[in-house]
């Protein structure tokens, strides 16, 4: 059983004029299998925070259907087994970070004793045991970030939703937000991340899904997306200064150009969204 | 299958506990409790103020009454600004989208949040209570020193009556508290829902105008419509009855639980159409 299916999701939200309405998901199809990071990535407004709140019964889609492991995500006994990583720290600023993870393990159901114990474990794990008594009003927005991975962790989900996880941390947090991921793989975990900053993601999912304008572009493992359209693309290494100019000046002449490095998943990004856009206009 | 069904209840019972207490843990961190003190103080040191006149029993009856008045009137206030915030707060700072992504409903979610600002709106009335029974008894007690004939040689105050008019009180907001939330769950700014829970509240109090209009009635369609609004708004004149429980014929059990009753239905249906209109909401 694949952990998320989505199927035909179409999700409109009216607009104030009569009669008219933006369409933030359109026609999505996605199966992400067990123990995978997915990256469902694409730019602002393309949908994926739609997807998300879909997929935790926080939105209900205008057509089309979605199942959590193997089951609709308005049943509260699937959202027990979900852990969400909001897109932005929407927490309560006069609890403290334990207060605040306990809360959610009391509205999970989890035993007062095993709470506490998870709670503290959590907290220790993302870096937090020091501010832990500590009021939200104070803490770092990277500390709300790791705080935000202590509190999706409480109930042990098995599937986690992150929404940016990325989005508004250093570089070195979002390195750190990586080896989280990873670590959630090792466990077993299976990861549906959303992001709109590829490079930080691109190396750690084994499967990503472009997303523009509630459309599906383009699905695959990050290689597979790599070589797609490449079939005209040379990749050369090892060659001297002297013969790489050689190359250059044959490659001009022959109307190509050489360039350094090979494509990333940015570039193959850019170009998806860019003639998609075009096709659209 | 029925020991199953009793535990789901159970569970919950617990996450609207929790949300319960986490409104009310809220409202006390977030000052709301310093004003609701300093608002109870104030009244103190204001029937206080009245042993500068000697009014002998009159003057009790007066600091019950004026104590009376402040805790319908701050309480109406409180009941409906403390339940917005609470409840349109949460979906303003989308601090319920985490909290809905957990196993709770949408239902368990407003109940939690009624409750925990009924309990914060309990605890005002409470503050007002015992301010004003201490003014009562120290106000009381120095007569008495003057004058130990002054009340017939008994006391004058009925301490029971007072406690009863704050019970009643705490039904009547409980009512206030589930329309606000209602507001709440529906409007897309607070101050709508504010301004629509003292209406309802204004509405609640003119009942006994609009029955009189309604007497004549003539079967157009406005009295028609007013004979809805009488049934869809509660009538908060019922639970004023500081003159019968203080120095008048106190009330009945019976009456006591009608009111009991009375309130309990209409918060039970507001707060059902909080959750309704909840549920419906883009959030
Ligand atoms: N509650 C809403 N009402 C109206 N439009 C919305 C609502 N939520 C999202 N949208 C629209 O849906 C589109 C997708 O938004 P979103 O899913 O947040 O994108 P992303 O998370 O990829 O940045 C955007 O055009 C946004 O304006
Ligand atoms: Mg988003």
């Amino acid at each position: 059983m694949p952990a998320i299916e989505i199927s035909d999701l179409c999700k409109d939200f009216p607009l104030p004029e009569r009669g008219k309405f933006v369409r933030a998901v359109d026609q999505l199809s996605l199966t992400i299998e067990e123990n995978c990071i997915f990256g469902l990535l694409g730019p602002n407004g393309s949908g994926k925070s739609t997807t998300v709140k879909i997929l935790l019964g926080l939105s209900r889609p205008s057509r089309g259907s979605c199942k959590v492991l193997g089951q609709s995500p308005d049943a509260p006994s699937a959202r027990a087994r979900i852990g969400y990583l909001p897109d932005a720290p929407y927490y309560y600023r006069f609890l403290s970070g334990r207060e605040l993870v306990l809360y959610y393990g009391r509205l999970l159901g989890i035993e007062a004793k095993l709470a506490k114990r998870r709670a503290g474990e959590l907290l220790e794990r993302f870096g937090l045991a020091d501010a832990a008594d500590r009021k939200l009003g104070s803490y770092s927005k990277g500390m709300l970030q790791r705080l935000g991975f202590a509190q999706a962790l409480i109930g042990d989900p098995e599937v986690l939703i992150l929404d940016e996880p990325t989005a508004g941390v250093d570089p070195v947090g979002a390195a750190e937000v990586g080896e989280f991921i990873l670590d959630l793989k090792t466990q077993g975990k299976t990861v549906l991340l959303c992001s709109h900053l590829l490079s930080q993601v691109e190396s750690i999912c084994d499967q990503v899904g472009i997303l523009n304008k509630g459309r599906l572009l383009a699905e695959g493992s990050v290689a597979d997306l790599l070589s797609q359209g490449e079939a005209d693309r040379l990749s050369i290494r090892g060659v001297s200064p002297t013969a790489r100019s050689r190359i250059e000046r044959i490659a001009a002449e022959a109307g190509g150009s050489v360039e350094a490095g090979g494509r990333t998943l940015d570039e193959v990004f850019l170009d998806l969204v860019a003639s998609d856009d075009r096709f659209d206009g | 299958m029925i020991d199953s069904m009793a535990e789901r209840i159970g569970r919950s019972f617990s996450r609207i506990g929790a949300i319960a207490g986490n409104t009310y843990r809220e409202a006390i961190r977030m000052r709301l409790f310093l004003l609701l003190a300093l608002t109870g103080v104030a009244s103190l040191a204001v029937g206080l103020f009245f042993q500068e006149f000697n009014l002998g029993s009159n003057e009790l009856s007066f600091i019950a009454d004026f104590g009376f008045g402040g805790m319908t009137l701050l309480g109406s206030i409180v009941a409906v600004v403390v339940t917005v915030q609470l409840l349109f707060g949460e979906i303003e700072h989308r601090s319920i989208m985490p909290l809905l992504a957990k196993p709770v409903s949408r239902g368990e979610f407003v109940l939690g949040k009624v409750l925990g600002a009924w309990l914060t709106i309990c605890s005002f009335i409470a503050a007002l209570t015992i301010a004003l029974v201490t003014a009562l008894w120290i106000r009381e007690t120095q007569i008495l020193a003057q004058d130990s004939e002054a009340f017939g040689g008994g006391r004058a105050v009925s301490y029971a009556g007072v406690l009863i008019f704050a019970c009643l009180q705490c039904m009547r907001l409980a009512i206030l508290a589930s329309i606000s939330a209602f507001f709440a769950a529906y409007a897309t700014s607070s101050i709508f829902a504010i301004f629509m829970g003292f209406f309802v509240w204004i509405i609640g109090q003119l009942h006994p105008v609009i029955s009189d209009q309604l007497a004549h009635s003539t079967g157009s369609i406005s009295d028609l419509l007013l004979r809805l609004v009488t049934w869809l708004t509660p009538d908060m004149r019922l639970f004023d009855l500081g003159a019968d429980v203080v120095g008048g014929p106190g009330i009945a059990g019976a009456v006591a639980a009608k009111l009991l009753l009375y309130a309990a239905l209409y918060a039970a249906f507001y707060t059902a159409l909080a959750a309704f209109a909840l549920g419906k909401r883009e959030l």
